[in-house]
Formats: C-alpha cells, sequence, structure tokens
C-alpha cells in the first residue's frame, strides 16, 4: 500500500513537472509579480527567459518588461524590476557600483557566462596588416583601416556610446593613432561586419563574446596589453609610463543586479536567482536559434525549458530545500 | 518660433547699402582677418582655450541631486498617480477583442470623416494586426491616451494663462521655443531620475513635448475672439468666470481644436522616441529593437503601422474639428446622432462576436504575412549588387564636399584624398581667386561680395578649424546687420554659451552636419515642391509621401541607409536630408501656389516666358513663404541631429545620446541647451530676414503662409 503511494505520487509528481504545473510542494511567498527587464540584445533575452521561465515553473508570477540598459538600473533601485540579470562589468559597472552603494540594490553573483571584449578583425587582414593579432601591427597600418570620416587616422568601429566604452582612453594610451567610430548599435555594427567580411575591406571593430557573429564569420582577436588593476590606477604599469588604460579588458564578469527588497518578499526565488548559473554554450545555442534561424524567443526558450527538465528542475530543487 | 511675425524692423538695422554699414563691415572682415592671421600664430585665438569653459554640467548635477533627494517622493507619487490610468487603459485595451477595438476606431473615423477615413482605418488595423503588432500597438495608444490628455491639460492651462496675463508672455514663449528645441534625450534623464523607472518617464516627456502647439493655438484662439461677442456678453452682466467659460472658449474652440490635432500628433511622435527608456512593450520599442538588429524590413513595418495610427488620429481630430467650426453653437444634427448610435451598436455586437471568435479575440504575436524577411533579402541583393558604386559614390562626396566643409581644405587636400598636394602656390591661387570673386560680386553688390569671401574662408579652414573668435565677430556683425542690437546680443550669448560650456568643437560638428543637410534639403524641396506646383496628379504623390515621412517614426528613417552607408556622418547627413526635406518641399509649394494668378496671367500678357514667370515674378513673390520654408527645415534638421546619434555621429547630438546612456543629467541637458540655442539663433537670424525682405518689397498677405512649427 505504501509502496503503491508512493509510486503514485512520484507518478503524480512526474506528470506535473511535464505538464508545467509546479511540481514540488512549494508554495510562492507573494502573488506579486517578479519583473525582469529585457534589455536590447538576445542573450540577455535568453538569460532572462530562462530564468523566468524557471520561476514560474516554481509557482512565481513573472512579468518580463522591455527596458533600456542603462535605465534599468534605476528601475531596480526602486523596485520596480526585481533583478537585472546580465549587468557587463566593462560597459555600466560604474553605475552598478553606485546601485550597490546606495544600498537599494544588491549583487546577486555572477550569471555564469564567461565573456570576453576586446577587438575583433576578419582573418584577411592578417595578410593586409603582417604583425596582426599583436595591436603593435595596428600602428603600422593604421592608413588602411583609415576612412573617408577618419583620415588620415585608422578608424575603430566602437560599442554604440550608449554602452559607454572607453576606447578613447586606450588607443591614446596604446599609441594608436585611431579614431573609435560609435556604432549606434550593436545591430549596425554586426551588419557592418558582415559587409566587410563580403567585400573583404579592412575593418577592426570593439565587439564582445558570446555572440553569433563568432559561429558566423570566425572573426580573430586583437592581441593586447594583459589587463591587470595596475593598469587602471598606476600609469606607470603597462607599455605607455605615463597613462593607465594601456592594456586590453579583463576577462568580465557579467553580474545579477536585484532590488534589495527581494530576498524579504520572495525568499525561495532569491535563493534561486543567487545560485543560478547558465554558460555560454546555453547562451550560444539558443541566440543562434533565435538571431539566425528566425525561432521565436518564446518558441525556443520553450523547446529548452521541455528538453533539459533536469537542469532546472534541479535549480528548484536546489533553492526549494 | 512664435507664430505671427511679430517681429518689428528694429530701428538699429539699417539697409545694406547704406554707408555705415558697409564701412562696418569692412571694418568686421578686416578684424575677423587680422584674427584669422594672428590665430595662425597664436592657438589660443583658433581653438578655445581650456581655461575658459567653467564646469556648468557638473554644477547641474550637484542641483539635480539636491533637488531628486529633496522632492523624490512628491514625484513618486505623482508617477504612480500617472501609471494607474494608463495601466488601467492597457488591461482594457488588452482585454477588448481586436475586432471591438477596431470596430470603434473605424466607427470613430466614420463620424468624424465619412466611409472613406472608415475603410482606411480598418485597412490599417488589420494590417496592424497581420503583422503582429497590434498588442505593442495598444499599449502605445493608452501611453498616448494619458499623456494626450495631460498635455492638452497643460497646454491650455500654460495657453489660458498667457492670454490672462499678457506679461507673462515674454517668458512662455522662451519656455515654448526650448520645449520644442531641446532634444527629448537630454530631459529624459532628470525625469527618469524624479520620477523612476517605466512607462511615465514617457508620458511625461511627450506631455512636455506636446504641449506647445496647444499652448500657442489656446493664446490664438482666445486673442481672435471678436471684440463684439465679447462686449455683448460683458452687456448681459458675464461675471469674468462666465465671459472666459461661456464667451470666450467657445469662440476660441475650433483653434483649440487645432491645437488638439497637433498636440496628438506630436505626442505619438515623442512616445517612440521615449521608448528607449523601455518599460512598456510599446510600438516604439519594437522599432527601437529592429533597428539594434538591423531588421531593415521589421522596422520598416512597424514604422509603417505608426504612419496608419498616426494618419488615422490626424484624421480623425482634424474631423471633429472641422465639424466643431462648421456646428458652432448648433445642436447636433439627426444625421450626426444616427451615426453615433450606429457605431455604438456595432461596436457592442461586436463584443460577443470577437469573445466567441478567438481570431478576432486574440491578435497574432508574431506576422502572419511574410513581407520582413523578403524585404531584408532584397535589400541584401541590393547591397550585393550595388554596394561597391555607392560606396565609391559615398567616399567621392565625403572627400570633395564633407571632408573639406568640416576640417577645410587645409586638411582636405592631400594626395590620399585629392590626388595633390597642397602646395604655397595653390594656397596662393585659392586666394587670389576668392580675391577676384569677393571683388567681382563685390562690385554688383555688397553683401554678396562679403558673403564670397566668408565662404572662401569657411571652406579653407573648415567648420573645425575657423577661428572661434573671427566666427563670434562674424555672427554678431551678421546679426547686428538682419536684426540690429537684440539679434547681435541673442547671436554673441549663444557663442559665448558654446566657449563657456566647452561644447564650441561640438557645436560647429552640428551646425557643420546640420547645415550641409539643410542645403542639400532645400535643393530638393525647390526641385520637387516647384514642379509639384505645377501638376496637380505630382502634387498628390508628393503629398502623399511627404505626409508619411513626417509621421514615419524618425528612427526607421535611419536603417535603410544605414544598412547601405554603414555608421557615420554620411548615413547621418542623408537621414537628416530625408527628414528636413518635407518642409523644404511643403513650402515651396505652397508658396508658388499661393501667388496671385492674377499677377501670373498679367505677366503672361505682357510676354512673359514661363521660365520668367518663375524666376521673375513667382519666386520673388513667394520669397517671405519660401523663408518660412527655410526657417522649418532648419529646425527639422536640428530635431533629426539628436536622432542621428544612433548611427554614430560625433556632435551635440551624440553628446546628448551618450549623456543619456551614462545617467549624466548636466551633460545631457547643457548640450541639449546647445541644440536649442543653434535653432533659436537661427530661427530669429530667418526671421530678421524674412522681416528685411518684407520691407523691401512689400507683398500683399504675405505673412499668411502656413504656419510654423512641426505639423
Amino acid at each position: 500500500m505504501t509502496k503503491h503511494f508512493q509510486i503514485s505520487t512520484l507518478a503524480i509528481a512526474g506528470l506535473l513537472a511535464l505538464t508545467g504545473v509546479p511540481a514540488a510542494a512549494f508554495e510562492p511567498e507573494s502573488a506579486d509579480p517578479i519583473v525582469l527587464p529585457l534589455n536590447e540584445w538576445t542573450g540577455q533575452h535568453v538569460t532572462t527567459r530562462i530564468a523566468g521561465e524557471t520561476l514560474k515553473k516554481m509557482g512565481y508570477n513573472v512579468e518580463y518588461v522591455t527596458a533600456g540598459y542603462v535605465p534599468q538600473v534605476q528601475g531596480v533601485m526602486d523596485g520596480n524590476l526585481t533583478v537585472a540579470m546580465e549587468i557587463w562589468e566593462q560597459t555600466i559597472q560604474e553605475h552598478f557600483t553606485r546601485a550597490i552603494d546606495s544600498g537599494k540594490a544588491v549583487d546577486l553573483g555572477e550569471t555564469g557566462i564567461d565573456s570576453r571584449e576586446g577587438w575583433i578583425y576578419p582573418a584577411y587582414m592578417e595578410e593586409q596588416c603582417p604583425g596582426l593579432p599583436s595591436y603593435e601591427a595596428l600602428k603600422e597600418c593604421q592608413q588602411i583601416f583609415a576612412t573617408p570620416e577618419t583620415f588620415p587616422k585608422g578608424r575603430l568601429l566602437d560599442y554604440p556610446a550608449d554602452w559607454a566604452p572607453d576606447n578613447d582612453k586606450r588607443l591614446e594610451a596604446l599609441g594608436l593613432d585611431f579614431v573609435a567610430i560609435p556604432s549606434g548599435s550593436e545591430g549596425a555594427a554586426a551588419a557592418e561586419y558582415k559587409a566587410a567580411v563580403a567585400a573583404k575591406r579592412p575593418i577592426v571593430m570593439m565587439f564582445y563574446s558570446p555572440h553569433w557573429l563568432f559561429a558566423e564569420a570566425d572573426p580573430q582577436w586583437v592581441d593586447l596589453p594583459e589587463s591587470t588593476d595596475a593598469c587602471y590606477e598606476d600609469a606607470s604599469a603597462g607599455p605607455n609610463p605615463d597613462a593607465t588604460h594601456d592594456c586590453g579588458w579583463p576577462a568580465g564578469w557579467v553580474r545579477k543586479l536585484a532590488w534589495a527588497g527581494t530576498e524579504e518578499k520572495w525568499p525561495g526565488a532569491y535563493r534561486f536567482l543567487d545560485a543560478f548559473q547558465i554558460d555560454n554554450a546555453i547562451q550560444e545555442q539558443l541566440v543562434l536559434e533565435i538571431d539566425v534561424n528566425g525561432v521565436s524567443q518564446e518558441d525556443a526558450i520553450a523547446a529548452w525549458m521541455e528538453a533539459n527538465t533536469d537542469t532546472w528542475q534541479a535549480w528548484i530543487d536546489a533553492a526549494t530545500e | 518660433m512664435s507664430d505671427a511675425m511679430t517681429t518689428l524692423v528694429d530701428r538699429t538695422a539699417l539697409p545694406t547699402s547704406h554707408r555705415a554699414y558697409q564701412l562696418y563691415w569692412a571694418c568686421v572682415v578686416i578684424a575677423m582677418a587680422a584674427v584669422t592671421l594672428i590665430g595662425l600664430q597664436y592657438g589660443w585665438l583658433r581653438d578655445v582655450p581650456e581655461v575658459l569653459t567653467i564646469p556648468v554640467a557638473e554644477w547641474i548635477n550637484v542641483a539635480m541631486a539636491a533637488i531628486v533627494d529633496r522632492t523624490q517622493p512628491a514625484f513618486r507619487a505623482l508617477s504612480w498617480l500617472l501609471a494607474q490610468p494608463m495601466h488601467g487603459l492597457q488591461a482594457v485595451l488588452a482585454l477588448l477583442p481586436w475586432l471591438t477595438v477596431a470596430m470603434a476606431f473605424a466607427g470613430l473615423a466614420w463620424v468624424a470623416s465619412g466611409a472613406r477615413l472608415a475603410v482606411f482605418a480598418a485597412a490599417g488595423l488589420l494590417l496592424t494586426v497581420l503583422l503582429g503588432y497590434w498588442t505593442e500597438m495598444m499599449n502605445t495608444l493608452a501611453l498616448v491616451g494619458v499623456s494626450v490628455p495631460l498635455s492638452i491639460a497643460l497646454g491650455f492651462g500654460l495657453g489660458a494663462a498667457g492670454f490672462l496675463w499678457p506679461r507673462c508672455r515674454r517668458g512662455l514663449d522662451l519656455l515654448l521655443d526650448l520645449m520644442q528645441t531641446v532634444p527629448a534625450f537630454a530631459y529624459l534623464i532628470p525625469i527618469l531620475l524624479l520620477f523612476g523607472f517605466g512607462p511615465v518617464v514617457g508620458l511625461i516627456a511627450s506631455a512636455i513635448y506636446a504641449a506647445p502647439p496647444m499652448v500657442r493655438n489656446t493664446m490664438l484662439g482666445l486673442s481672435r475672439v471678436p471684440e463684439g461677442q465679447v462686449e455683448s456678453g460683458k452687456m448681459a452682466g458675464c461675471s469674468p468666470a462666465q465671459l472666459f467659460w461661456l464667451v470666450r472658449l467657445p469662440g476660441a474652440m475650433p483653434q483649440v481644436l487645432v491645437g488638439v490635432n497637433q498636440t496628438t500628433m506630436q505626442a505619438l511622435s515623442m512616445v517612440i522616441i521615449a521608448a528607449i527608456i523601455g518599460g512598456f512593450d510599446d510600438i516604439g520599442w519594437a522599432v527601437l529593437t529592429a533597428l539594434r538588429k538591423a531588421q531593415f524590413g521589421q522596422s520598416l513595418m512597424a514604422g509603417l503601422c505608426i504612419v496608419f495610427l498616426a494618419v488615422m488620429i490626424d484624421r480623425i481630430t482634424l474631423g471633429f474639428a472641422e465639424k466643431a467650426r462648421v456646428h458652432r453653437g448648433r445642436a447636433p444634427v439627426p444625421l450626426l446622432r444616427r451615426r453615433w448610435a450606429g457605431v455604438a451598436l456595432l461596436v457592442l455586437l461586436s463584443l460577443p462576436v470577437g469573445l466567441a471568435l478567438p481570431a478576432l479575440n486574440e491578435a497574432p504575436a508574431n506576422s502572419v504575412i511574410a513581407v520582413a524577411e523578403p524585404l531584408n533579402d532584397w535589400l541584401e541583393q541590393f547591397l550585393i549588387t550595388h554596394g561597391a558604386l555607392l560606396a565609391t559614390l559615398k567616399t567621392q562626396f565625403f572627400y570633395v564636399v564633407m571632408f573639406p566643409l568640416r576640417a577645410g581644405l587645409e586638411n582636405a587636400v592631400t594626395p590620399f584624398t585629392w590626388g595633390i598636394e597642397l602646395t604655397p602656390t595653390l594656397i596662393g591661387a585659392y586666394w587670389a581667386l576668392a580675391a577676384l570673386v569677393t571683388l567681382g560680386l563685390g562690385a554688383r553688390s555688397f553683401a554678396l561680395g562679403c558673403a564670397a569671401l566668408f565662404v572662401f574662408w569657411l571652406g579653407y579652414f573648415g567648420m573645425t578649424g575657423v577661428s572661434w573668435v573671427a566666427l563670434t565677430l562674424f555672427m554678431i556683425a551678421l546679426g547686428g546687420t538682419l536684426g540690429g542690437v537684440r539679434s547681435a546680443l541673442l547671436c554673441a550669448s549663444t557663442c559665448l554659451f558654446f566657449v563657456l560650456t566647452g561644447l564650441w568643437d561640438l557645436a560647429m560638428l552640428s551646425i557643420y552636419l546640420c547645415a550641409m543637410g539643410v542645403v542639400i534639403s532645400l535643393g530638393l524641396g525647390a526641385i520637387i515642391g516647384g514642379l509639384a506646383a505645377h501638376s496637380g496628379r505630382l502634387s498628390e504623390i508628393v503629398r502623399v509621401v511627404v505626409d508619411t515621412l513626417q509621421t514615419m517614426p524618425q528612427f526607421v528613417l535611419l536603417i535603410p541607409f544605414l544598412m547601405i552607408f554603414q555608421v557615420g556622418e554620411f548615413t547621418a547627413l542623408l537621414a537628416i536630408v530625408i527628414y528636413a526635406v518635407v518642409p523644404a518641399i511643403r513650402y515651396t509649394e505652397h508658396g508658388l501656389r499661393k501667388v496671385d494668378p492674377g499677377i501670373i496671367e498679367a505677366a503672361r500678357q505682357i510676354g512673359c516666358t514661363p521660365w520668367q514667370i518663375l524666376w521673375q515674378v513667382r519666386v520673388p513673390l513667394a520669397l517671405p513663404a519660401l523663408a518660412l520654408g527655410i526657417n522649418q527645415t532648419i529646425m527639422f534638421g536640428l530635431a533629426m541631429l539628436a536622432i542621428t546619434a544612433l548611427v554614430g555621429t560625433q556632435d551635440l547630438g551624440q553628446a546628448v545620446y551618450v549623456a543619456l546612456s551614462r545617467a549624466d543629467a548636466g551633460q545631457g541637458l547643457l548640450a541639449g541647451l546647445g541644440i536649442a540655442a543653434i535653432a533659436l539663433t537661427s530661427d530669429r537670424l530667418v526671421r530678421d530676414w524674412i522681416v528685411r525682405l518684407q520691407t523691401r518689397r512689400p507683398v500683399p498677405d504675405a505673412a499668411m503662409g502656413p504656419k510654423p512649427g512641426p505639423r
């Protein structure tokens, strides 16, 4: 009898898990929606939606809202947004620190993505500018990278200005006679890179991985002096004795920023989000599916959730124990 | 930007033929030449020295932080209050079947205007459903639905205050000018800090941006109520309050409704721009997301939906305004009543039908018609086929026109760009040519000679290379010549503003980009508008294109150029042209058409050729309207300048945009005020010039051109 009971419980639990009804006897502490911001790029949508869908499985009320990358920090501090899932160190670290210092937001640790940022170029540029991937080579062949707009300086296609890049400082510190031209938008940058590759035109561009562009166009990284803490504080560190910022980017963190009241209001969700981690592989695969193969975000994420029940169930179990 | 051209000719402004003026300009030219020459040795005469700049932006930030700290609770409460009706409206619109909402709009269109507009509305809304943007559109509608009444209330209040207390009118005019010329990107951050994250930011921003036409039309309407009506009200024993609400306001109503129409349109366009903050999943966000992914087709389709919505709302409000004008003081016609009843019945009937049939209830989330992808493929194919040619054209144009204008021939002429070295001999030849042309033209007209010399000077040093002292001298002299002491003071303070804030270089880059865009737009506008003035059918086509360009969210206009010409100033230039060409075409056509047919007939009878009629009759007579067109073209160009930051420019617009992203309220406001200062100064100078034209060549009714201001 007991055994039979156990089996049926298991069966029901399994069935429930399959049909998407909360599996465990976990009761969400508050029915108020957990509001997750969706920023402007697909990778962030993937991270956010996987976390959000898992929260839904736990029984929480989840709401996605669109939010600008920088304005969202204000939203998190005010509690209008619950957790911003991807804060990249190199772009809005300043806002992140300010938010933590204010006591209105807390750091939920890393998202699990290994980000790399730096300058990329197409492989054929090594013929036109021998010496690449070393950044020193760029000094010799800045003219190749010059465009009408920047001539006689070379042109570095920069991040959109609203991602707050600091390439102007680095170019100067590294002694490169280049102008950083903000690209206005990630799509514009990616489109221009692809157009350049098609025409075998010279291009060097500030970019990041993980991104689908790496799967499609196989860009190379420029070797820059290693990034150390001293590089940013001590002018004498790095190749240029008179300037800070004469180095590349550190392998950056990507962190989660939560509203300070989250733990009190949704303790279970807080534990889950605090522990939540994905990796580059998951994100890259889903981004490729969405951006290149044209599957809708909802469908792609739903398919992933269905195929990876064990993964998210383990997250839930860890958070509800 | 004040509506009525009330600027009087300042007595200090003399005709250029006056000897005193020629002497004055000779002095200015000599001073500028001296400064330029000495500036070759002393850099501080050429580039603004850093010691002159004061950290205004930091002060603003400190003040802002103090203000935010003290007033935040009040603003947050207000924010919450405003969010309620918006979320309520959003919920209702989301709950209703799309069929019902579409029915209601089509019905409204029918009552307002007739069957044609009803069909148009229905078709547009159906397209929105099919393209998968219905939800986003309803969210936008909820935003507009709250921001427009807010804007109208604000505008009406300010307008009535301006009418009742004429003493505040000066300050009010300045306020309105700033509201319309400071790019919204600049005040989004202060609003974000005060009101907190969310769609309320967009709501407030659009309420600010959209209020000025309401203020102006309210003032205009109230002041145009015939005195006789007011007198009879007084004699009937009205109290001041009764006089205002029962006599003046009804009399002013048609004009006030024109204000409502314009305010609605502006609110709609601003809501799209404010989407950059996010928080509401509206159609503006859809456009922005597509832009960020460089998806041409998707963004164009989303933009098209907005155009439909905008045109529909425009025609509906205009229709009601027209009805108010015609039926003033009369009871509603039975026909109208029956129509209302019919519409109400249809909407009610559609409710159960929509709820019963899922296809008519819930609009699809993604497009069910494949338009966007083929468009993208087409563009890609186009790029592969013609990309190289277009890139060459771009490069040539850049070397020959844009680069010299920006950095001057002294930097632009190199073996790499022009294939020749700029030798001392060549420089000598250039200035010899300059002297020749100046003297040649100067013999015919003193002003023309001065203008030629200025162009040569600018061409040699470029916008970013000319001495700031010399340019300031020139601007003051120009202001003095066109409008007298007050215009000169305005020019001086604008220049001083840029010097003190350290924004001089960015301002020059803005003027360079905008001026080029304006000149090209005017050229195109003159050709297209001129042709349209002669052909009714062409005029019809042009009107549709121009209306679409104007209501299309400015973001969308960036994308095709971005794909073809990549990130940079050239793309920005084209985007400016495509937007600023709208008033250039409109005013050219309007001005040429308005010329009294009697005069044309007379000219024909004395044997003028069509060419002579155009150049010696039509153009001179249309000049005041054309000048207003120039004014509006400049305003549109500057408005677009802020948007082109998204395709990577390096001017004030970009400074505003960067400040927005770094949440730097001070820098954003300063750069935004910089754009406003350029706009107000050029506006003032063009207006002074118009007044001069009119006093020199009196044309009856010349000031009655279409009203300035967007739309």
